[in-house]
């Protein structure tokens, strides 16, 4: 999968999409940005830069099931993450969940 | 909170019926050398990449050494308060003390806020030492079992 169209994707998924950083006062959205590059093997044999991604989701209280929808559009892309951080984040001032991938 | 999770020993060759002969205390010390590698990289990586007044989050990074029920961990974390500078607030509005946790800074330079890009600094720094702490850990495990006669 090309970050284009990972990129696609979320956007398909319905919440306002931002990169790299979901801008301060903005809620119930999300940011994504790419911050590295793991070697892997693709299908065909060739070995390839999968770029790391990390997925930031910003929720007020009444809109945390958004991250349910995002997580979903994920397991459909078939692309475990793995959530580093969830929880009140005092700049924005709503709960942000972290999440981070490797797009391939 | 940012937290970095490393199961260290699940990468270290050892035979579980070794295993079974080595107490907490032996666990830290196989562990010790790795840990210990890895904060001198991370304290390197702080002050590498913010180089302006990275001083008291470089300074703050610790190890703590637990071990309960026989198992054995250690934790790199940092500890402390971050002074706010001052910088542009007149002397006579300045906080005197109080900034945020050093643990708090940690985690807005690693994930990003609002205003300052996430730099992935602690990230990169494990990948990148992975394969060399694991080694210190298992020299020093190799060391340890001759040690014991096992």
């Amino acid at each position: 999968m090309t970050l284009t169209e990972f990129s696609a994707a979320l956007d398909a998924a319905g919440l306002s999409v931002y990169t790299p950083v979901v801008p301060a006062g903005a809620a119930n959205c999300l940011a994504w940005h790419t911050y590295g590059a793991i070697p892997s093997i693709g299908d065909n044999g060739n070995i390839l830069n999968a770029p790391q991604v990390q997925i930031d989701i910003i929720t007020d209280a009444a809109h945390e099931l958004l991250i349910d929808d995002l997580t979903a559009v994920l397991w459909t892309l078939d692309l475990p993450y793995s959530i580093q951080s969830d929880g009140y984040d005092p700049d924005y001032g709503c709960r942000r969940t972290i999440l981070q991938l490797v797009v391939i | 909170m940012a937290k970095f999770v490393s199961y260290a020993m699940d990468d270290l060759q050892i035979p579980f019926d070794k295993m079974s002969r080595l107490s907490a205390a032996d666990l830290l010390d196989i562990l010790r050398p790795g840990a210990e590698l890895m904060r001198q990289a991370i304290v390197d990586a702080v002050k590498s990449t913010f180089t302006q007044r990275s001083g008291s989050l470089a300074g703050s990074w610790v190890l703590t050494e637990s071990s309960a029920e026989g198992n054995a961990e250690i934790t790199i974390e940092p500890l402390g308060v971050h002074p706010t500078n001052g910088r542009g607030i007149r002397k006579k509005k300045r906080k005197k003390s109080g900034g945020d946790a050093n643990a708090v800074v940690a985690y807005a330079l690693e994930y990003g806020t609002p205003r300052i890009p996430a730099r992935h600094y602690i990230q990169h720094t494990t990948e990148e030492k992975a394969e060399e702490v694991t080694a210190a850990m298992q020299e020093a495990m190799n060391k340890k079992l001759e040690q014991l006669g096992l």
